[in-house]
Parts: structure tokens; C-alpha cells; sequence
């Protein structure tokens, strides 16, 4: 049972919807008690892997292997290692909150409902502790299914039109990845005799330099679309402001960074040479995305909207993290998608509170909230100085490291080629930190302070009610935490991180 | 050879005969005044469908191997397999259909005794080993179905889906004939075996390429493959649901299996090619002329027509032709359950005054009815290829082949044109979850029967996408 611990969280929530499935519609209580006891005992179980991860081996721990298919090399592997690790915990960590804020704001399909998100539950845990491509790629794609139901059925005006788009748009660079995939398991068989799929198989792998480009330009789209990094983005304000507030925390907090995820352990190590190809251009992407991202928000009369751009910004920041290479700039990236998770998670939900009470998510129709909501504004003023980046909070840690890395990273490019450009990256992506903070303080100005706009009923609406308090309290907790004291977090990846370094390097 | 010995070989057709009987039995039950006589109707069809199923298990499980009738017609654990899916697939139809016959005042004994010969002529179609009888296993099999899907006489749609399938049916019939006729004429010989031979190696610039293409043209009516699907769209709409849920599903399997059968030494580029092509056409016909469709039967024939696409796709690799073999079986039990499940909700909501067959028909159901939703959204996304549906397994083994013979080209355009197929089956989603229900529907009395047809379909690509390991060694063994 011990050894095959990681198997059953990843599949304990599929149980966990079949159960659910069974409960009759009346008992709504029931329904959301369970949800929320199961999510918290399915968090538990990750937290047991979290803290039983040893940190010194740099190879996949908790390995766990069942023949599926053995005609095809097709096995069920999962394994996790420190990057999955973080990203397993996290993915495990908001179901709970994203649970209880469900609670108040999910009226009917209530079954459907709590369904669905578990399900999505077992695809995201899947995608990110399996080490086979073929099962990376059914729960990669399993992921669409619960995610275009959640945006469609429980979103809000145009959310049919956000729920087509995201699973078309998502499907298409999955479809391209799947055509990568077939390729690659042929090409296996081609050179090594034998049908597998599994990651360390795969790296081994030989191949010309213009196949590399064509399979890395593959799996780029298909995990470009995802991040999502530019211009590949135009999803992501649609489905954002469309999904209901869980379907926004669990797309923000942890779909995007399964397009990153994808980056790290398959787009950049198998094919190293179409990414060396590519790299200037990527490096430009992710840029444009921290800067075009951070200057869309300013215009942004929605604040879903705004978060969403604000998520292609800080996404930029990891995608240029993993593309730059080095040590200190790849720790920054992991730590920042938790961050993102925590930050940005805890935005839409702090939207998806205030909406609950006056139903518009518009900025102007907001103001003066402090005034009403002291105890919701001093929440959004810490989640919001977390996603600006402010020391002692999560945001910084990642950030800081990044930008370090990537100034390091023109450093070592500048003794091959003596040219002030190297350098400028780093100082587009340092610039992305004002502009963040700009939009980010222009939005609590606008929302929280100022002269109280002339609604009903102000009087009635409550500030944060003790289920509300209940979800946002760890996410403070851990935007301190990782803020005071990262090592912690730091400590469990950076031997993986190490290892994928060197394996690039190699 | 003695009238005594090729009556000895009869006996070896059991399954057949029992069909025969069935359909025979079946007429004179009619002719009889019983109050329950389409009950009885019904239960002898499905025990002497489950009959010769149990008889075929055996023979397929003792490894048969028989060439029988002057070595016109074959048994091998192969086409045993063919004809057991068969089998499967009208079960489930008559199970979906009595209630829904007696809904649209179609004679059951009528309907069942043709749907019994038809999977009579599908049985002589699969074992044929000479042309000539294969062509009567063809026409055996085509003339119920023609009937049948105009069957409903009084409905407008029906006699004009059943006129453009039999002319057109006709038309492909005489082409294969002629094709047969020059195959004839270059290898003096009408056995199959002949023809594989030759086909090995054709001679060039004789009739017999001529043959060969007369002969994948009326293939390729069957498969309802590009350019020869016209009669598709029409056909399927205006057949009672039942007989769309069995002719999509059970033409595919005698077609491909026969395919595989007759052209199974394939060797040159130049054919390979050409059949690369016409699967891919298939596949963007079919998933471009989906999306604009209103008609659910409609849109599942075009989508028919791509799953033909690829299932063709799969053929492509000569090299390794046993893998490439069970790909397309995978594929084939696989379609035959994701289609059934997908018309036989069509099926179940089909009541007296409403006629289930349009996305509009379809509004709010998944709400109202969430199991209904729920095999619905399995057979949407399994139709899709969407994991962790079998459909994918299926479409990634086919694929995997095609990749393997050197087709990436032609794989990467056919999965960007699974994208638009995924589009009109996440509309009939859309419809069923995301809208508001236009009336309230009225079921008088649960169709139970379709209830566990589509419960079996279910199950069963359930089991597929869990164990589908037993399944590949189950169709080895049948290779």
C-alpha cells in the first residue's frame, strides 16, 4: 500500500466523482461536505509524499509501474521528482480551497459539478506524476473534458463561446503534439527495437537536427497554447472570465503551468537541438508576453480580465526562466508557478468573493470597498503585493531569481558576443516588475479606496464570512511562508532541477 | 465431390442456418394471431443471434480452419471474429428496435426477418473466398438494407434516402461485377486466392489494374469512402435510427474485414498511395461537411465517413500487416460500440410525438437526464478520439501504423482535421448540457431495452478503455 501511495491520490479523486456521482441531487450538503472532507483527505495523501520526498536524490522517487498495454511498451508509470513534486502538492493543495469557495457560488448540477472537478483533479495530478508520454498524453488531454464542461455549463454570459474556444484551441496543439508523439514512439522502435514510451527511454533517442526542429515546434505549440505564451494566448481572457471563480483558480493556479511543466520535461529535453534553434525566438515570445501582458491590464475595464492578462505576464516570467538555463533562473520558474498558483489563484477568488456580493465584476463600478470589506481589502492588498512581487512575499522569490538568471545569462552570453543586446531581456522582464506593480496598486486604488460608489445595498453585504476566512488563510500563510523562508520549497527541487540541467547541458 | 460430402460440410455453417431459421420463423409467427407474437418475434431473433454467437466462440476457440464448397467459402478464427461482431451489433439493434418499430407502425416481423438476412448475407459476404460468392454475399446483404431504410413508406425523407441508396447501390454493385468480370478475364480464375496472388505482383498495363479499381470502387460504396459516399448523409437520415445504428456500424465491419481480406497482399506505392488519399479525403470530407449539419444522424453519417478515413488509414502499413490488421479490428469494435451508444440515445428519447433526430430535439437533455448525458459524453468524446476514451487507443494504434509505413504527411493533416470533428461533437454536448430544455419531454414508459443496449455499449467501451490488453490478445488469436 505504501509503495503505491502516488497511484492512489492520483486516482483516488476519479473514485472520489464516481462516489459523488451516486449521491442523490437532494442532499446537497452532503454533496458539498463530502467534496470538501475527500479533497482535504486527497491533500492529505500529497502532503505525505510532499514531506516524505528526499531531497538529495536527483532521480524520480515513489516510482510506481503497472503493465497496461505491454504490445504497445505502454505502461502506467508515475514517479515524481522534485519539479513534479512542487507542482503535484500544489495542484492537490487549492482542490480544498477550490472546494469550499464552490460552496456558495455553484446552484445547479450540483452532482455534475463537484464531479467534474474531480475528475480534472486525477488528469492534473496524472499530467504531472507520470513518466510515460503515452500517459502524459491521456491525462494531458483528459484535462479538456471536465474544463470545457465547468467553463460551459457553470460560466457566466458567453461562456459557451469561451468553452468552444478553449477546448479548440487546446486541442489543436495537443493534436500536433499527438501526430510528435507517434513519431517519436515510432522512431523508437526504429532504433532501439523495442515499443516504449517512457521518458527515460525517449531522451536516449537520436535524431537529425531538422527532425528535432519540426517535433520541438510540435510540442512547443501544443505547450505554447497552454502557458500560454505569445501569441498563442487569445483563450486565456475568454475562458478566465467566462469560468465560474473554481474553474478560473484551477486554470490559472494550475492548467498553465502544466504548459510550462511540458516545457521542462519533454518539449526541452528531448529535442535540444530544436530548441537551441528556437531559442532567440522564445526568449522574445516570453518577453513580449511580460510586457504586452502587463500593458493590456491598464485598459482593462473587467477585472477577471485583468488578472487574466496579468497571469500571460507573470507566465512570460517562467517561460523565460526555463529558457535561459540556469540554475538560479529554472528555480525561480518552479517556485514561481507555485507562487503564480497561490497569487493569482487567490485573486480570482478574492473577485469571485466581491462578485458574489455585488455581481459585476466592472472596476468602475467599484470603490471605496476598504470602507465596507476591511477584513476582504487587507486580503486583496496582501495577495495583490504577492503577485507584484514584493519582498517577503512568495512573488519576490521567484521573480528576483528569474531576473537574476537572467542577467546571468547575459553575462555568459556576453563574453561570446560583445553586444549590449544580451542584456536585453533581462531589462524588459525587470521592466515588467514596475509595470506589474503599476496596474496591480491602479486596480486596489480604484477598488478599494476612494469614494464609496453609490450602490443599494452596502449595507447589507458582509464582509469575509468564516468559509471565506477558512480558504484564504492558507494561502496567506504560504505567501509568507514561501516569502520568509523559500529554502524549504527550494530544497526539494533543486537536485531535480540540477539533474535537468545538466541533462541539458549534456 | 459427393452431394453426401458437401452436405457433411454443412454443419460447419451452423451459425448461418440458424440465422436462416431465424428469419424464416420469424415470417410465420406473423402469420399467426397471437397477441404477443412481436415479443416472440423479437425473442427468437435475439436467442438465435445469442445461439450463433455461443456457436461461433466455439469455432473461433477450437482455431477453425475450413475452406469448404469447392473452396468457395472460408472459415478462420479471422472471419469468425468479423462475423461475431456482427452478431453483437444486431443484438443490440433488435434489442433498440421493438419498441421503436412499434412507435412508427413498421411491420417488426418484416423488419427483423430482413435484418436477419442481411447479417445472413454480411456472414456469406465476410467468408466468401471466390468472387462470385462474395458478390452474392453482397447483394445478400445490400437488398434488406435498402429496404429497410425505406421502410417507414409514408415518410418523405425515408423513400428518398432508400432511392439514392439503391440506385446508387445498384450502380457500385454493377461496377464491381464488371471488375470481378476483367479480374476474370487477367487471372482466369474467380478464387480470391487467384487474386491475391496477382495482386502480389500485378502485371502492368493489363485489365487487371483496370479490375482492381472497379473493385475498390465498389469498396469503397460500401466503406462510404471519398468520392463514393453520396449516399451516406441521405441514407442514414432517412432510416429509422435502429437501422442507421446497425448499417453504420455492421457495413463498416464486413466491408473492412472483407478489405483486409481481399487486398491483403497490397505492394505497391503507387496503390498504397492511392488509398492514402482517398482515406484522407474521407477524413476532411467528412469532418468538413459535420460541421454545418443540424441533424444528429446526419452528422454521425459524415462522421461515419471520416471514421472510414481512418480506419483506412490504418491499412496503409504492408510491412507489418498483422499489427496494422488489429489496429483496424481495435478500431472497428471500438466504432461499433461508440456509434451504437451515440444513436441509441437518438433512440430512446424517440417517442410517439417526438421524433428525436435534430440538435434542437436534443436541448437540455443532459440536464434532465444525467445518465442519458452521461453515455452521450462517452460516446461524443470516444467518437472524438479524446482520451481517455477508447476512441483514442483506437486512433493512436491506427495512426501508429500510418506513421510506420511513412505517412506523417498525411497524419498530421488528418489530425488537424480531428479538430473539426471534435468541434461538432462537443456541439451536440453543448446542446444536450448548456441550453435550456424548449418543452418538457414526455417518456410514457422507460424503453428498458434500449436502457440495457446502451448499457451494454457502455460497459463495454469502458472495458475497452481499461483492459484493452485482453482485447489485442483476443484479436491475435483471431489473426
Amino acid at each position: 500500500m505504501r509503495e503505491s501511495l502516488l497511484t492512489i491520490t492520483i486516482f483516488a479523486p476519479l473514485a472520489v466523482a464516481i462516489l459523488l456521482a451516486l449521491i442523490p441531487r437532494e442532499r446537497r450538503k452532503l454533496m458539498e461536505w463530502g467534496s470538501l472532507v475527500f479533497a482535504i483527505v486527497i491533500f492529505a495523501m500529497a502532503l505525505c509524499l510532499f514531506c516524505g520526498f528526499d531531497p538529495q536524490k536527483r532521480e524520480f522517487q515513489f516510482i510506481d509501474t503497472f503493465s497496461w498495454i505491454p504490445r504497445l511498451g505502454i505502461s502506467f508509470a508515475v514517479g515524481l521528482d522534485g519539479i513534479s513534486l512542487l507542482l503535484f502538492t500544489l495542484t492537490a493543495f487549492l482542490m480544498p480551497i477550490v472546494v469550499l469557495a464552490s460552496w456558495t457560488q455553484i446552484h445547479k448540477l450540483i452532482n455534475e459539478y463537484y464531479a467534474m472537478l474531480f475528475v480534472m483533479e486525477t488528469a492534473m495530478l496524472g499530467t504531472f506524476a507520470t513518466t510515460n508520454l503515452f500517459i502524459f498524453f491521456i491525462f494531458w488531454e483528459m484535462m479538456l473534458i471536465p474544463m470545457f464542461f465547468l467553463i460551459g455549463v457553470w460560466g457566466s454570459e458567453n461562456r459557451v463561446y469561451a468553452a468552444v474556444k478553449f477546448i479548440l484551441y487546446t486541442a489543436i496543439g495537443s493534436l500536433m503534439m499527438l501526430a510528435a508523439i507517434l513519431y517519436l514512439y515510432v522512431e523508437h522502435h526504429h532504433q532501439f527495437g523495442t515499443w516504449s514510451a517512457a521518458f527515460g527511454d525517449l531522451y536516449r533517442l537520436e535524431l537529425p537536427g531538422r527532425t528535432q526542429l519540426y517535433l520541438f515546434l510540435a510540442f512547443a505549440l501544443a505547450f505554447a497554447i497552454k502557458v500560454p505564451m505569445f501569441p498563442f494566448h487569445t483563450w486565456l481572457p475568454d475562458a478566465h472570465v467566462q469560468a465560474p471563480t473554481a474553474g478560473s483558480v484551477i486554470l490559472a493556479g494550475v492548467l498553465l503551468k502544466m504548459g510550462t511543466y511540458g516545457f521542462i520535461r519533454l518539449a526541452m529535453p528531448l529535442f535540444p537541438a530544436g530548441l537551441q534553434m528556437c531559442l532567440p525566438y522564445l526568449i522574445a515570445l516570453s518577453v513580449i508576453a511580460i510586457v504586452y501582458g502587463a500593458l493590456v491590464c491598464y485598459i482593462q475595464a473587467d477585472m477577471k480580465k485583468l488578472i487574466a492578462y496579468s497571469s500571460i505576464s507573470h507566465m512570460g516570467y517562467v517561460m523565460l526562466g526555463l529558457l535561459v538555463l540556469n540554475q538560479q533562473s529554472v528555480e525561480g520558474a518552479v517556485i514561481q508557478m507555485v507562487n503564480h498558483g497561490i497569487s493569482t489563484g487567490g485573486l480570482f477568488l478574492l473577485v469571485g468573493a466581491i462578485y458574489q456580493r455585488y455581481h459585476t465584476r466592472e472596476i468602475i463600478a467599484y470603490g471605496g470597498m476598504a470602507k465596507v470589506l476591511p477584513k476582504y481589502s487587507a486580503i486583496f492588498l496582501i495577495v495583490t503585493l504577492s503577485s507584484i512581487g514584493l519582498p517577503l512575499t512568495n512573488g519576490f522569490i521567484g521573480e528576483f531569481l528569474i531576473l537574476l538568471g537572467t542577467f546571468r545569462y547575459g553575462y555568459d552570453l556576453y563574453a561570446s558576443s560583445p553586444c549590449i543586446f544580451v542584456y536585453v531581456p533581462a531589462v524588459l522582464a525587470a521592466s515588467g516588475m514596475i509595470l506589474s506593480a503599476l496596474y496591480m496598486l491602479w486596480l486596489v486604488e480604484r477598488v478599494l479606496f476612494g469614494e464609496l460608489k453609490d450602490h443599494q445595498h452596502h449595507h447589507d453585504v458582509k464582509d469575509l464570512s468564516v468559509a471565506e476566512v477558512l480558504y484564504f488563510t492558507p494561502i496567506v500563510v504560504l505567501i509568507f511562508w514561501i516569502g520568509v523562508y523559500p529554502m524549504y520549497f527550494l530544497n526539494k527541487a533543486s537536485a531535480s532541477i540540477a539533474a535537468f540541467i545538466s541533462m541539458m547541458q549534456g | 465431390m459427393k452431394f453426401s460430402e458437401l452436405m457433411a460440410q454443412l454443419k460447419f455453417l451452423t451459425p448461418e442456418l440458424v440465422l436462416c431459421g431465424c428469419g424464416i420463423v420469424v415470417l410465420f409467427v406473423e402469420l399467426t394471431k397471437w397477441r404477443a407474437k412481436n415479443l416472440v418475434n423479437a425473442a427468437v431473433c435475439i436467442w438465435s443471434f445469442a445461439a450463433a454467437l455461443v456457436i461461433l466462440w466455439v469455432q473461433a476457440h477450437h482455431q477453425m480452419h475450413q475452406v469448404l464448397f469447392y473452396d468457395t467459402y472460408l472459415l478462420d478464427p479471422f472471419v469468425l471474429s468479423g462475423k461475431f461482431l456482427i452478431l453483437v451489433a444486431g443484438i443490440l439493434t433488435v434489442l433498440a428496435s421493438t419498441r421503436y418499430v412499434e412507435i412508427h407502425e413498421v411491420s417488426l416481423a418484416e423488419y427483423l426477418s430482413f435484418l436477419t438476412f442481411s447479417i445472413l448475407g454480411m456472414f456469406v459476404f465476410l467468408s466468401a473466398d471466390d468472387f462470385l460468392i462474395l458478390f452474392l454475399g453482397l447483394e445478400l446483404l445490400s437488398f434488406p438494407t435498402y429496404i429497410l431504410t425505406g421502410i417507414k413508406v409514408k415518410n418523405e425523407r425515408s423513400c428518398e434516402g432508400a432511392f439514392k441508396y439503391l440506385v446508387m447501390g445498384a450502380f457500385s454493385s454493377a461496377i464491381l461485377l464488371f471488375g470481378i468480370g476483367l479480374i476474370y478475364g487477367a487471372t482466369q480464375s474467380t478464387k480470391l486466392a487467384a487474386f491475391t496472388q496477382a495482386f502480389a505482383a500485378p502485371p502492368q498495363g493489363s485489365i487487371f489494374l483496370l479490375g482492381v479499381a472497379l473493385l475498390l470502387t465498389g469498396f469503397g460504396f460500401k466503406l462510404s469512402l471519398v468520392p463514393f459516399h453520396a449516399w451516406t448523409p441521405d441514407a442514414y437520415e432517412g432510416a429509422p435510427t435502429t437501422i442507421t445504428a446497425f448499417m453504420s456500424v455492421t457495413m463498416k465491419v464486413a466491408g473492412f474485414f472483407v478489405f483486409i481480406r481481399v487486398f491483403s497482399t497490397l505492394n505497391t506505392p503507387v496503390l498504397a498511395d492511392t488509398i492514402a488519399v482517398i482515406a484522407l479525403l474521407s477524413i476532411i470530407v467528412g469532418n468538413f461537411y459535420g460541421l454545418v449539419q443540424e441533424n444528429v444522424k446526419r452528422l454521425l453519417a459524415y462522421s461515419a465517413i471520416a471514421h472510414g478515413g481512418y480506419i483506412m488509414l490504418g491499412f496503409l502499413d504492408t510491412a507489418h500487416r498483422d499489427e496494422a490488421t488489429y489496429g483496424m479490428m481495435f478500431y472497428l469494435v471500438n466504432y461499433l460500440f461508440m456509434n451504437m451508444a451515440a444513436l441509441l440515445v437518438l433512440v430512446y428519447l424517440t417517442t410517439k410525438d417526438k421524433y428525436t433526430e435534430t440538435l434542437s430535439d436534443l436541448r437540455g437533455i443532459g440536464q434532465k437526464r444525467p445518465l442519458l448525458g452521461l453515455v452521450m459524453i462517452v460516446a461524443m468524446f470516444s467518437l472524438a478520439g479524446l482520451p481517455p476514451t477508447p476512441g483514442f487507443l483506437a486512433k493512436f494504434y491506427v495512426l501508429k501504423s500510418a506513421v510506420q509505413a511513412g505517412y506523417i504527411v498525411t497524419v498530421v493533416l488528418a489530425l488537424v482535421s480531428t479538430i473539426l470533428s471534435l468541434y461538432y461533437y462537443a456541439k451536440i454536448l453543448i446542446v444536450m448540457y448548456m441550453e435550456e430544455e424548449a418543452a418538457a419531454a414526455v417518456v410514457e414508459k422507460r424503453p428498458y431495452a434500449v436502457a440495457i443496449a446502451m448499457a451494454v455499449a457502455i460497459a463495454a467501451l469502458f472495458y475497452l478503455a481499461i483492459f484493452p490488453e485482453q482485447i489485442f490478445s483476443m484479436l491475435l488469436a483471431a489473426n
